[in-house]
């Protein structure tokens, strides 16, 4: 069936590419062109130093007071989100992604060292659920969303862990694991826009915002 | 929360107008830019900003008291009932951004995303003084800007006296001192606390004495000269707007180059 459906789920994979990306570059337009009539404070005092400064300052692990002061929560969402960015790039099942349309020579991940980030990547998703359920301040705001959106990368993961080393899970063949796996990956990119997912680029908008609010405007960071 | 524990109850005794969703979404819609769109999307509920809330660790970490628990139960809400409230969401509403937040903004230093939930306390406030469920100081000093322009219902009269009693009693002390009031083309207006005028004049006599002693080309205005703005902290954004455009104005007409504002 894998054989079968390899072409089709190839060209699923750029149609859903091409549409997210679509559908979030006309979101943007319309955040900018909203801003521009509601937010003209946001002009009045635009600063690209402190907009960088204070989106930098917060993609260095440790680069902010607030990492600081809770050493083993910014351990995991960093191990998380390391692991989760690299390995669909870099993983050498992956790579014929890139290497197909451009021919371009990538660097990869080793196979051992993919597995040591599978390792890295489940204790700290682990530690970010139990954290959810168990702390009381992070308990009060954590809906059913925030799991489910937990859940589908977890199983992202998953799936492609057992299809790589071609185990057979719960009595499913590897290939119909592997047409999973693809499938969860088109159905995460589509949620990009929709879901808390869009924070990998909303991210960048609100550091930028709140770092020329606080530094621009007032000579205090935000980190 | 201990029973002991006296709870600030923000109610409008006399409610002179029902509650209008269409009101309500009026205002929301104003603050709607692509700034609140996106604190709206961004909020991952990760609970990193409980520690920063003075509220929080001041009631035991009781997590009620994190603010974006605050937010998603005031502003979120809003939002996402299109402003179909009724009084009593309202009234705690208001006890939640009155009593349990001084729109201080440290939550947004210690945000991931830097969402600045001082600004959304500020819309939720906006609402709620929309139907006058403010802190009643606040109202009353309000009704005062609309009335006096500064917060302590201070005639003009009453504020050009108390500048020349004490230019009077001052130049006693150094002769040669003067407190202009309304010269233009000075360098600096200079502008006080209500407070001052009406209750610590000797403040303004020292500030004079300074300004003597530098040698500055300085003066007071007649008009805009309180630099408080509580109408701001009532949530009521257009008496706010109109008693900062009245200092502009002044310095505007007297051609002054600076404002000068006290503490």
């Amino acid at each position: 069936m894998y054989e079968m459906l390899r072409g089709p789920l190839i060209l699923i994979h750029w149609v859903t590419f091409f549409v997210v990306c679509f559908v979030l570059i006309i979101r943007f337009i319309n955040l900018y062109r909203s801003s521009r009539t509601l937010d003209p404070v946001l002009y009045d005092n635009w600063n690209w130093k402190w907009a960088f400064r204070s989106i930098v300052r917060w993609l260095i692990p440790f680069g902010s007071e607030g990492m600081k002061n809770h050493p083993f929560v910014t351990l995991a969402y960093f191990s998380l989100h390391v692991t989760l960015f690299a390995m669909p790039v870099f993983i050498s099942s992956h790579i014929f992604f890139w290497r197909q349309p451009t021919q371009a020579g990538l660097w990869v991940i080793s196979d051992r060292i993919a597995d040591i980030m599978t390792v890295i990547f489940v204790v700290s998703i682990l530690f970010i659920v139990i954290r959810r359920a168990v702390a009381p301040e992070v308990r009060i705001v954590t809906t059913v969303g925030d799991y489910l959106l937990l859940a589908l990368v977890a199983a992202m993961f998953l799936t492609g862990y057992l299809a790589y080393h071609r185990w057979i899970a719960f009595g499913i063949n590897y290939k119909n694991i592997l047409i999973l796996h693809i499938l969860l990956g088109e159905l995460l990119m589509i949620l990009i826009p929709f879901t808390k997912l869009g924070h990998m680029f909303l991210f960048f908008f609100t550091r930028a915002i709140i770092g020329v609010e606080f530094g621009a405007r007032r000579g205090a960071r935000t980190w | 929360m201990g029973e002991t524990e006296e709870k600030t109850k923000i109610k409008n005794d006399k409610p002179d107008k029902p509650i209008d969703p269409k009101k309500i979404m009026e205002i929301l819609n104003k603050a709607l830019g692509a700034r609140m769109k996106l604190w709206l999307k961004s909020c991952y509920h990760c609970g990193l900003c409980a520690d920063s809330c003075f509220f929080y660790l001041a009631h035991g970490k009781d997590p009620k008291y994190m603010p974006s628990y605050k937010i998603i139960q005031t502003l979120g809400k809003l939002y996402k009932k299109k402003g179909k409230v009724d009084r009593v969401f309202l009234e705690e509403a208001a006890d939640i951004v009155w009593g349990n937040c001084t729109a201080c903004r440290r939550c947004s230093m210690y945000c991931p995303f830097g969402i600045d939930m001082g600004v959304m306390f500020g819309t939720v406030r906006a609402v709620c003084a929309e139907y006058d469920l403010s802190p009643e100081a606040l109202l009353i000093a309000t009704k005062n800007y609309e009335e006096f322009d500064n917060q302590m219902a201070v005639t003009e009269e009453e504020w050009i006296d108390t500048c020349q009693w004490m230019e009077g009693e001052t130049a006693e002390e150094l002769p040669g001192l003067t407190i202009p009031m309304d010269k233009k083309g000075a360098k600096i207006l200079y502008t006080i606390n209500v407070r001052e005028a009406k209750f610590y004049p000797q403040d303004i006599a020292q500030a004079a004495m300074i300004f003597h002693a530098a040698g500055e080309d300085w003066t007071m205005s007649t008009k805009g000269w309180d630099d408080t703005n509580l109408a701001m902290f009532a949530g009521k954004g257009k008496t706010a707007a109109e008693h900062v455009k009245s200092t502009y104005d002044a310095a505007q007409e007297l051609g002054v180059k600076q404002i000068a504002i006290t503490e």
